[in-house]
């Protein structure tokens, strides 16, 4: 039956609604569509009522045109209603893959409440205030709400987010998460032996739908999610997309071409054809393929331009990177040595290239460009040739080093570039008792005797591109070589092995001998030699799983590559290495220390907050031993207050005693005294405000909080009567 | 040791936070000293605090629906975050201590017990009273306790004589606005015509009809809409809520002549709630509108914002898994009230009832309770919900319109369907059923967008041979029936659109 004419008829009484009841009788429009009626009032009482009403809407001595006008329409929607279409004609595709193709793929669902979903997913989808830091407590509290589909969607989303830092962690996030998956599932074990094409299979079916290859940032946060994830195993994909892709993303994609061997041909062809920053990918790239075509470009490159193929085999660990970039750092170092005098400025951009190359590399050429390096000691970190005022020497920035910036001499930069490499990459102990499997656990736990396996790291895999190749060995050795032979320069990189692969015997060994040899205890102490105990130590920190200790390095790169962060559980700390650096009493040891605490430790808490107290009232500015003292959870802070604020003849800013004092550690009680002897302090005037700005002010109200905190806390101490 | 789960804590807790905050606490191991009583009726857990003590925290489960909560902390939520963490620390399994039950919590269950009894007691007398109203051998207490019933019940029954007359007073001046409306024209509603309307919806309110004060709200806000955007859709949607207003107009006004004419239905009547009444749990029960010993398993649950009634609505879209039948819970927050008023979440598990409360009404009834148990949902529960699931796209349909036709209902019908696949077809996303009947798929105006949602499933296998809970709708645009999908069942649990 063609109901058409009620559909009409509805559209032309909603007009008649809008016009007015009145206008619609005389709307011959209305009078149409209820003559259209006509025929089918036969059909149907229904048909035949709504016929009848509808010419009453039209009549001329209606007595309530627009009672009639309702009573129609209601009629008509309900009508149709009634006839809405349901079947839906044509063939069905299927959506998503099903069956046996997912099995095993699929990530888990989880059950995220309204309360948490609805502002995540808020969070992750719009822009505004408060909303990074909502995104990323949440993913420290709680990980496996972002294991939601849902939630998922929104990540991939939210890689174009306009706040840059929240589109990276997200992305990293999607890494780890598509890292991770398949242990989850339980299909495959082995971490780092699965398929590269099955892991994460949900999260890449999410980046690949909408992709565009013209897009902006968010689109090269795909690819590089995706290759991190993948990696090869979405070649297909990269080859695809790559004709289209501009820009950025072309530039993303061509890097990502880098996973595949087979894709030598296509990144030899992009090099030579490829112009700008696309080029330099395009290398970057090539870099990492075996074949022999490649090494020979490379080689025959080296020769014309040392200093850019250096920065293209910055990445790789290919033998053939690891040999090209030994000979060009070691040429350039032999020219300067045949050629005598003073070295050369041309040859800082290469030395610096070269440096950042080596750091991660490993084998035979690259140890002996390493003593190279170290026999040449200070030859280089004198003015070069041609200078600014014959005063200019070469310096150099520390890979991942503590310090950013080129501030440091060559004899400097190499040991820690030396120390880099041992603690970037996974490997065997040569010595030691082998490693634990599964979680890293508390120190002193009885390990297996085990022969040498794999380090298990898939408990962290912090790093969004890291590479997980071993690094040769022998740079372990080597570092004791050279700490041997050159001492105290190289003492970074032999604790680096020690850490690595010693024995809490030996690392104890080590670091005792270096501080007694050095003297670093009693009246003569060298603070630059503690300097070089805290470079040793410094990547060591409390695990962020809770137990335990680990290393933390993040390898910084010269070019636009992301920061590589390289963590892995650490068992060879002993409380003795902790009273030794206790006994230093030095600032840049004191900061190691505080990278120790262990919370849930009360007995280590206790030492260390004595002694950061103690610390506190030997220094000037003792600032940085407030936030250690709260994290050990520090009951006294009597007079550090006043230490801190005696300095600079008593004079100090409104804003620094409020900053202080928020910061202060301690107990109310003690915090409260501590307040007291301030607001003496500054009734008396032996301490002064500056700009005439009063410091009673914050102080007053110090006093006040903490004396309603010290009631909490003796109330909580009795307790109230209703228990 | 009593049984916890997760849902029991959420649904205990002030606001997710508190709870968000008590599993923290336990995670990182912050009691010293777990104790519970030999019958598993009292719970007592040691925290560590912020100050220098420890506080204590108790959670007495002598009423196992209705537990206590007691903590020496200055907190004055409770639950507070400590009490949560014990339930935590008792969901994980963590050992408790044998001991004994307090002395003082021994004297507080027996002050509770007393003083329920003195308010039973006073309750039947107050029952006793009201029966015995013609009896003649009554003491002079009595007496003038049931002269005081009947004043007050005859009081009562003026003073709701008063209210319908004034409510049909109410309707009266709505219909007569109504055609007024009409008769200039939906187009005429601008500017001052429109401040003139919303304080005419006001002053329904003097009538007793929150219920049409709010449509009358929500058709201001149509046209202000359409002024905005100058969208078609805003007057398909006032005159949605024309019609229904009138046909509630109508109906209210037999309604309640019928009331005061004395020819009062027993049966309670959704017209109560659609004038804007307020059902209680007492009154319904007292109707008949129960049923006890109920289970529930809550499949979808979304939050939405009514500008009209100016609150923010938490629904719950649940199901029987014994009847199959699918029932809406709705918590109302007003805006100038949201301190006091809790948010409502998502809930995984089955609640089990003793009585729940069913308000009259066709289609998917709104449902409440005042307690109930929660417990996991378990294979069975999902395997009674997936057999019971209708398995006719056609059979279903036909009942979706034969009840979406009416005016008066929601515009929404939630229902389950057994589906053999879902897929992409030519106009969108598309159900197929095992007899090959089929219907598309959409997402309803104004709701969130779950259809995107199927696209982006983790497991493809979640669109083959489940059951789905949607609602169906009518859409004028496209002059269909459309399915919006809200939650797939599968036999494992339940994979969520919405939230």
């Amino acid at each position: 039956m063609d109901i058409s004419p009620v559909y009409e008829l509805r559209e032309r009484l909603k007009v008649g609604a809008v016009a007015g009841s009145a206008l619609a009788a005389s709307d011959f429009r209305l009078k149409r569509a209820v003559e259209a009626m006509e025929p089918l009032m036969a059909v149907s009482p229904v048909l035949a009522k709504l016929g009848k009403l509808s010419r009453l809407v039209v009549q001329e001595d209606c007595p309530d045109r627009a009672g009639a006008l309702l009573e129609a329409i209601t009629l008509a929607d309900a009508l149709l209603c009634t006839q809405g279409k349901v079947d839906v004609a044509g063939e069905m595709a299927p959506l998503l893959p099903g069956g046996e193709e997912t099995e095993g793929q699929a990530a888990p669902v989880v059950n995220v409440p309204y309360s948490v979903l609805a502002p995540l997913l808020d969070a992750l989808g719009n822009s505004g205030g408060g909303r990074y830091s909502f995104v990323m407590q949440l993913r420290e509290e709680n990980p496996e709400l972002f294991q939601d589909y849902r939630v998922r969607t929104a990540m991939v989303r939210a890689l174009g987010a306009s706040y840059g830092e929240l589109a990276e962690a997200v992305a990293g996030w999607l890494v780890q998460d598509g890292c991770t998956q398949m242990s989850h599932t339980g299909s495959i074990t082995d971490g780092l032996g699965r398929k590269a094409a099955d892991r994460g299979a949900d999260i890449l079916r999410l980046l690949k739908k909408g992709f565009d290859p013209r897009g902006k940032r968010e689109m090269v946060r795909r690819v590089q999610v995706m290759e991190g994830i993948a990696g090869a195993g979405a070649n297909a994909f990269y080859l695809e997309q790559l004709p289209q892709a501009e820009k950025e993303v072309r530039g993303a994609l061509i890097y990502a071409l880098r996973h595949s061997q087979e894709n030598e041909e296509t990144l030899l062809h992009l090099a030579a054809t490829e112009r700008g920053n696309n080029q330099k990918i395009a290398c970057c790239a090539l870099s990492f393929m075996a074949g022999e075509k490649v090494w020979e470009y490379f080689g025959m490159l080296a020769q014309k331009k040392p200093a850019e193929t250096a920065v293209y085999l910055e990445q790789s660990r290919q033998p053939g990177a690891e040999t090209v970039t030994a000979r060009i750092f070691c040429d350039t170092i032999h020219r300067w040595q045949e050629k005598g005098g003073k070295p050369h400025k041309d040859m800082e951009p290469v030395l610096e290239a070269c440096l950042y190359a080596l750091a991660g590399k490993g084998g035979p050429e690259v140890c002996e460009c390493y003593r190279l390096g170290a026999a040449v000691g200070t030859g280089l970190d004198v003015p070069v040739e041609d200078g600014k005022e014959g005063r200019e020497i070469m310096t150099f920035a520390a890979p991942g080093g503590r310090y950013k910036g080129k501030n440091s001499y060559f004899s400097k930069v190499l040991p820690t570039v030396l120390q880099q490499s041992i603690l970037c990459g996974p490997e065997e102990a040569p010595w030691g008792q082998g490693w634990q499997t599964g979680d890293a656990t508390d120190q002193g736990q009885e390990r297996e005797s085990v022969s040498r396996q794999p380090l298990q790291r898939d408990q962290k895999p912090s790093a969004l591109w890291g590479n997980q190749e071993k690094p040769d060995w022998e740079l372990a050795r080597l570092a004791w070589e050279l700490y041997g032979t050159y001492g105290e320069l190289y003492f970074p990189a032999a604790m680096a092995a020690a850490l690595r692969a010693g024995t809490e015997e030996k690392c104890l060994e080590l670091l005792t001998d270096f501080v007694n040899q050095k003297k670093l205890i009693g009246n003569k102490v060298r603070k630059d030699r503690a300097g070089l105990v805290a470079q040793a130590l410094w990547p060591v920190r409390v695990s962020a799983l809770g137990k335990g200790y680990e290393v933390s390095v993040t390898r910084v790169s010269s070019g636009e590559f992301r920061p590589q962060t390289f963590t892995w559980p650490v068992y060879t700390m002993t409380d003795e290495m902790m009273e030794l650096l206790m006994e230093l009493e030095d600032m840049s040891t004191d900061r190691v220390l505080a990278a120790w605490i262990r919370s849930e430790d009360r007995k280590q808490c206790h030492r260390l907050a004595a002694y950061f107290h103690k610390r506190a009232l030997e220094v000037e500015d003792n600032q940085m031993y407030l936030e250690p003292m709260r994290r050990c959870k520090a009951q006294d802070c009597s007079n550090m207050a006043v230490k801190y604020f005696s300095q600079n003849k008593g004079r100090i800013y409104n804003w620094q005693m409020e900053n202080y004092l928020q910061q202060l550690p301690g107990s109310a009680a003690s915090r409260l005294e501590e307040g007291e002897r301030l607001l003496e302090l500054l009734k008396t005037g032996k301490l002064k405000a500056i700009n005439g700005w009063s410091a009673n002010g914050p102080v007053e109200e110090f006093i006040q909080r903490m004396q309603f905190e010290k009631i909490q806390e003796e109330k909580a101490q009795t307790g109230p009567d209703s228990v | 040791m009593q049984q916890i789960t997760e849902q029991q804590i959420l649904a205990l807790a002030p606001n997710p936070a508190a709870a968000a905050n008590g599993k923290k606490i336990s995670l990182k191991g912050g009691f010293v000293k777990l104790e519970a009583s030999a019958d598993g009726t009292f719970y007592l857990g040691e925290c560590q605090g912020s100050g220098k003590s420890n506080y204590i925290t108790t959670a007495d489960y002598i009423a196992p629906d209705a537990p206590v909560f007691r903590c020496t902390c200055p907190s004055r939520q409770f639950p507070c975050k400590h009490s949560l963490a014990l339930l935590y620390e008792m969901l994980h399994g963590k050992k408790f201590a044998a001991c004994d039950i307090p002395e003082d919590i021994l004297k507080k269950r027996e002050k509770k017990l007393a003083r329920a009894a003195k308010a039973e007691e006073k309750e039947n007398a107050s029952h006793e009273g009201a029966a015995a109203g013609g009896e003649e051998s009554v003491s002079g207490q009595e007496e003038s306790g049931i002269a005081a019933k009947k004043k007050a019940s005859g009081a009562g029954k003026a003073a709701r004589t008063r209210k319908w007359k004034k409510q049909l007073e109410g309707l009266e001046l709505t219909q007569k606005l109504v055609r007024e409306l009409l008769d200039a024209g939906l187009g005429t509603m601008g500017g001052t015509a429109l401040k003139t309307y919303r304080d005419l919806a006001r002053q329904l309110g003097d009538y007793y009809l929150p219920g049409p004060q709010r449509l009358l709200n929500r058709l201001v806000l149509e046209i202000e809409g359409f002024q905005k955007d100058q969208r078609e859709e805003h007057y398909d949607n006032a005159l949605d809520v024309l019609e229904k207003l009138w046909t509630l107009v109508k109906k209210s006004k037999t309604y309640l002549q019928d009331r005061l004419d004395g020819k009062e239905d027993s049966q309670a009547s959704p017209l109560y709630e659609e004038l804007g009444g307020i059902w209680k749990l007492s009154e319904l029960i007292a109707a008949g509108c129960c049923r006890s010993k109920v289970q529930l398993v809550q499949l979808a649950f979304w939050v939405e914002y009514d500008e009209a009634r100016k609150e923010y609505i938490d629904t719950g879209c649940w199901v029987d898994p014994v009847t199959g039948e699918v029932s809406l819970t709705f918590n109302y927050r007003p805006l100038k009230a949201l301190k006091y008023v809790k948010q409502e979440d998502s809930f995984f598990g089955t609640m089990e009832l003793e009585t729940m409360c069913q308000y009259p009404g066709d289609g998917n009834c709104r449902v409440r309770w005042e307690h109930g148990i929660a417990r996991e949902m378990t294979r069975q529960d999902l395997e009674q919900i997936r057999t019971l699931a209708p398995r006719s796209v056609a059979a279903e349909a036909k009942t979706a319109k034969n009840l979406l036709k009416n005016a008066m209902e929601e515009p929404v019908l939630y229902r389950l369907l057994a589906y053999e696949q879902i897929g992409q077809g030519e106009n969108g996303l598309v159900l197929k059923d095992g007899q090959g009947g089929t219907i598309l798929l959409g997402d309803y105006p104004g709701r969130e967008t779950t259809t995107e949602r199927l696209k982006s499933l983790p497991d493809g296998r979640l669109l083959l041979g489940q059951v789905l809970l949607g609602g169906f709708y009518y859409d004028r645009g496209t002059r269909r029936l459309l399915f919006w999908p809200l939650s797939i069942v599968t036999a494992e649990g339940v994979v969520r659109l919405a939230y």
